[in-house]
Order: structure tokens, then sequence, then C-alpha cells
């Protein structure tokens, strides 16, 4: 009762006329630049990030999460339309969407991937709630030893599944906690890692890399690479975009079954959307009756993954909310911004601000019908989007990446961080080092030496502090497991390799 | 140019990428070097650091070993691949450069021409157009519309 009591307050904070009026610009803007080949979630809320810097935190936080929500939907239409995947979790889409609207069916699977969206969101929000009201509780026994192994986790997490390898994976991890140590200590004031930069004392925007990360870098990979097939058309009535009654019956099942699958994956630190989507693809393969069917056209073939991702993108909000813990790139990104609007995540949120975090939650729920409603008619509109040639819209970007950064404390000085970020960034992503992890990195960065440095501080430099808590050494023996695993597989490995051959 | 048809060629970049990892790391320990590292209340300033930089210097190693050890090829690092992305950036530099001389319309104006017309190959004309097209639309959205903080440069006795 206590929950929908919180809910309805929730509605009440996110229905008024001007965070409605944030939630669809949110929605319609994450979609417009979210479609854009080559720009995926992480990129796309980075673009538009800039826009909610300013805002009060509410209409901010409920923009930000229109922002993802859109860009998630996006990302679809671009795979469907082009099989150009923005980014990962949407490759699955292209196996059998791409291969719908070659066969003159892009309607139904645009449709499709609508509403599978908007019934796995909005069964997901439903999902967050039940969870992330208990976890935060939970989070309350929390003390500054669990957070920082917890966060270390969360970090090492990312790492050992976000990338082929994970020296790599870890290499960007650490090097985005090291750029958010640039400026002065926390503790003692004393600069650091400055140089005798006068601009660095104040440390590194994390937006700043996240731009540099994700726009510069992703325009230099996707201008590399001439990819890109033909561009089928949409259909232009709205009655055309409406699956068939046969279509909906196939798909019901594949969509809850995704958005079960997709929550619990997102919720884990680390996996997120992407391993959620090719789950859900196997898992629907193996489920049907005909799976040669899949790869060639079938409508469960994007219904299932299209849930599965977006309630894992949900999920991935559980740990944010809950502990403050981002799950994965894009997550990070969201607790960058809150922080920035001056909202720290955490069990305290469901405590000390519920209008804020129940008015966000209830802005999802928003959020979702928006998309259906705003999105689907306008699939038109959108795909026009897709015609514009790429050399028109990758300037576009570099320059709302610039102005975003320039705007953060106008000085140029930025501007030439974000050049270093994007060049180096574009040379360590083809050669498989991943962008997300140092994201996390650079977002956890402040928060885990803070926990750590206080751990410390409490038990007078004893190390023992994080293995004589309960809580703290489960994190622990997860931690090391983390590492262990790989360890395993190596050894494995060379032990098979090593094998006589009879 | 690195050509990655060479066998091993993506083993050479994994070894200077590893190699520049761990530069990055040792940069990190020197600058921190000579802060306090550990007080009587714990880690001091340097820790989070020195520990990091140390960090990183490890797995750059690790990344250049593997790096080293593996087999593959790709063509991630072939001069077609890489012509486009290098003329962006090097255009991209000129218009951080002039960001703050020329101001942000004209700058953005010239950023925009010389992509269409030196990287993108298009007519004069139409290169011209978009051009002032883009600066127009976008000066609108983040100059009038939301009054975003730019620099006005040469243009300065128009605001």
């Amino acid at each position: 009762m206590e929950v929908l009591a919180s809910l309805l307050q929730g509605f009440s904070v996110a229905l008024t006329p001007g965070n409605l009026l944030f939630c669809a610009m949110g929605v319609v803007a994450g979609t417009f630049v979210g479609i854009l080949p080559g720009i995926g979630t992480a990129a796309t809320l980075a673009i538009l990030l800039p826009f909610t810097f300013g805002m009060e935190p509410i209409p901010a936080l409920i923009m930000m999460a229109g922002i993802y929500y859109g860009a998630m939907y996006g990302g679809s239409t671009t795979s469907i339309l082009v099989n150009i995947p923005g980014e990962t979790s949407s490759v699955v889409t292209c196996f059998d969407g791409y291969q719908m609207a070659r066969q003159g069916r892009a309607g139904a699977a645009l449709g499709i991937a609508a509403i599978a969206s908007f019934i796995a969101g909005t069964l997901s929000v439903v999902a967050l709630m039940a969870v992330a009201v208990p976890l935060s509780s939970f989070g309350l026994r929390f003390g500054p030893p669990e957070y920082a192994v917890l966060m270390v986790l969360a970090l090492a997490m990312v790492g050992l599944i976000g990338g082929k390898s994970l020296a790599k994976a870890l290499a960007m991890a650490t090097l985005g906690v090291v750029v958010s140590t640039v400026g002065l200590d926390l503790v003692t004031g004393v600069e650091r890692l400055t140089f005798d930069f006068l601009q660095l004392m104040d440390g590194i925007e994390f937006v700043i890399l996240v731009m540099g990360l994700f726009a510069v870098a992703e325009v230099l990979l996707s201008i590399g690479e001439q990819s890109g097939g033909e561009v089928f058309r949409s259909p232009k009535r709205f009655r055309d975009l409406l699956p068939t009654w046969t279509d909906m019956k196939v798909s019901t099942l594949p969509i809850f079954r995704g958005s079960v699958v997709g929550f619990i994956i997102g919720v884990l630190p680390g996996t997120g959307p992407s391993i959620a989507s090719f789950m859900t693809y196997g898992v629907e393969r193996r489920l049907a009756r005909e799976p040669q069917r899949f790869g060639r056209g079938a409508i469960e073939g994007v219904a299932g993954p299209e849930a599965s991702n977006n309630a894992a993108a949900t999920g991935a909000l559980v740990p944010l909310l809950s502990l403050g813990i981002p799950g994965s790139g894009a997550a990070a990104l969201i607790l960058g911004g809150m922080i920035i609007t001056g909202v720290r995540p955490g069990p305290f949120l469901f405590r000390d601000q519920p209008e804020l975090v129940w008015g966000l939650i209830a802005s999802m729920y928003i959020g979702n019908v928006l998309l259906l409603i705003l999105n689907l008619p306008m699939v038109p509109l959108f795909a026009s989007l897709l015609r514009v040639p790429y050399y028109v819209i990758y300037p576009v970007i570099l320059i709302l990446a610039v102005i975003g950064v320039y705007s953060l404390h106008e000085t140029v000085f930025d501007l030439w961080l974000l050049f270093a970020f994007g060049v180096a960034g574009y040379f360590l992503r083809k050669l498989d080092f991943p962008a997300a992890p140092a994201v996390l990195g650079v977002v956890l960065g402040p928060l885990i030496e803070t926990s750590l440095r206080q751990s410390l501080a409490i038990s007078h430099g004893s190390w023992s502090i994080f293995v004589t808590r309960p809580i703290s050494a489960v994190f622990v023996v997860a931690l090391a497991a983390v590492f262990a695993v790989p360890a395993l597989r190596y050894i494995k490995a060379r032990a098979v390799a090593t094998r006589p051959a009879s | 140019m690195i050509r990655a048809e060479a066998p091993g060629l993506v083993r050479y970049a994994d070894c200077v990428a590893g190699a520049l990892v761990a530069a990055a790391g040792a940069v990190v320990v020197y600058g921190a070097w000579p802060l306090a590292f550990w007080s009587e209340y714990g880690p001091d300033a340097a820790f989070l650091p020195v520990t990091l930089g140390g960090g990183l210097v490890l797995l750059g190693a690790i990344v250049a070993f593997s790096g080293w050890v593996k087999d593959g090829g790709s063509n991630a690092f072939e001069a077609h691949v890489l012509r486009k992305p290098l003329l962006v950036s090097a255009i991209l530099l000129v218009y951080i450069a002039l960001f703050d001389v020329a101001g942000f319309t004209v700058a953005t104006a010239l950023f925009l021409f010389a992509i269409f017309f030196w990287v993108e190959r298009r007519p004069v004309g139409r290169s011209l157009a978009l051009s002032v097209g883009i600066v127009i639309g976008v000066h609108l959205i983040f100059v009038t519309l939301l009054q975003t903080p730019l620099p006005a440069g040469v243009l300065k006795w128009k605001f």
C-alpha cells in the first residue's frame, strides 16, 4: 500500500504539464539521436546530457529517463531499416528485423518492436518498484567498506563481461578512475595530477570523457567503416505499422519471456541489454517449433530480444537507484547526470527524496506510453532521417559535442581535452579497448576513493575491515571469484591446448 | 602507415597500445609521487593515483605480452580505413583552435565547409549552401533559443 501511495505521489509530480513536456522532449530527442546509424544509447545520452544542465533535478531526471528510453527505441528502428545496429544490444534485432524489412514487412517489425518495448518497459518498471525498495532498505545497512568493495566489484564485472579482453577492460576502468582523481584531493585539498595546468584544478568533468569516447570516437569509427546497406522504406500509414493478430499471437510469449530474462540480467552489474537480447534470442530459437525460421524474418526474433533489451535497460536502473551503483555504461551516464544535478542516488534517495525518485519511476511509465503513442505514428518521420546522408549528420554530431563541452566552463581547454579523449578513444576502441568501463570508472572513481578512505580511517588503516564485516566479506569473495573465473578459464584452455592429440 | 595484412600486425598494434597504457601509468605514478601516500588516518592523496598508476603499468604489460603471443590480423589499421578519420580529426583540431579566436559561428561554418568540400568531395556550391544552412540552424537553436554562451569572436561587434 505504501508503494502504491508513493507511486501516486510520483504520478502527481510527473504529470505536471512541465514535467510531461520534458518527458516527451526526452523521448522524441532520444529517438531522433538514437536512430542515427552508429550512435548507441550511451552516445545518445552523452550528446543530449548537456541539455539537462541547469535544469531543476526532477525535470532533468525525467528528461534523462525519456532520452534513455527513446534512444533504446531509436536503435531498433535503425537495425530494422538499415541493418546497422547502434550498439551490440541491437545486433540481434538486425537478424530477423532486417530480413522482415527485405520481405516488405518493415511495418510489422517496427510495430512489434514498439509494442514489445512498451510491454517490457511497463512490466520491468513494476518489477523495479518491487525490487528497488527492499534493496534500498537492505542498502541502508551498508557502510563505507561495503560500498567501496561493491563499487570495485561493479567495475570488475563490467570489465569481465563487457570486453573481449579482461586486461583491456580493466585498463579502461583504471584509466577512468585515474581521470576522476585529477584535480584537488577530496580530503586534503592538495592538487593531484594537474601537471601545473590551472584548468585541471577543478578536475575533469566526466561529460568531456564521455563525449570524447562516445560522440567523437564513435563518429571517427563510423566514418572509417563504409558500412550500411539499402535503407528500406518504412510504411507511410499508421495502420501498416500494426502487426497482424497472428503476429501478436506468435509474439506474446516471447515478449513476456524476454521481459523476465531481460530484467533479471539487467539487474546484475556488468551484464546489461546486450547479453539479455542475445540470451533471449537463443531461448526463443530453442523453444521455437521451426527454429530454421530464425534469421529469415521470424517476428519472434524481433519481439523477444526487443522486450529483453528494454527490460534490461530498466533493470540496470535497480542497482543505480537503490544502491547508487550503475550496472552499465548508460546507467553510469545517468548517475553522472544525477550527480551534476545535485542528486546522489542510493538507499537514502528513497528515504530522503521520495518525490524525486517516485516522480522518476512514474515518468518511466509515462515515458513508455509516450514512446508508443508519439513514436509509432512518427516512425515514417524518424525513418526519413535515415535518408539524410551520413556526411551531413556526422559533422553536426561533432558540433553538438563541441557545444556541449564548451558550455560546461566556457573554456577552449575543455575542447582540447575532448579532442584528446576522442582521438585516443578512437584508437583504443579500434584495438578492442571497451569504452563503458572507462565511463563507469570516471563516475565511480570519487565514490570509490571516498568510501575506501573512510573505511580505512574507521579501521585506523587496517585492511581487515573489508573481510570482518559480513556483507563486505561476501562482496570480497565475489570480487575474488570475478578474477578467478578468467584465470581458471585460461588454465583450462592451456590444458586443452597442450593435451596430446590422442 | 601500418599495414594489417602483414601477419602479426594487430599483435604489433596491441604491443604499442600496451606500452602506451603502461607509459600512461608511469606518468600517473610520477605525477602523484611527491604527494603523501599514507597518513595516520589511512590512505593519503597519492594512494589511489600511485596504486592505479602501478596497476596501469601491469595491465599495459599484460596487453602487450598477450598481443605478442597471439596470432591474428585485421584491416583495422589500413591506410584507406584511417584516411578519413585522421582528416576529420585534423579539421576538428583546427576548428577548436579557431573556436575562441574566430568565434563559434565563423569557426563552425569553416569546419562544415572543410568537411563537405575536402573530406566528402562535394561541389563548392552544395558545400557552401549546406554549411550556411546548418550554421544558421545551430545558431538559432543554441544561441538564439537556448542562449548557450558561445564565443562571438570576429562577429563580436554584432552582439
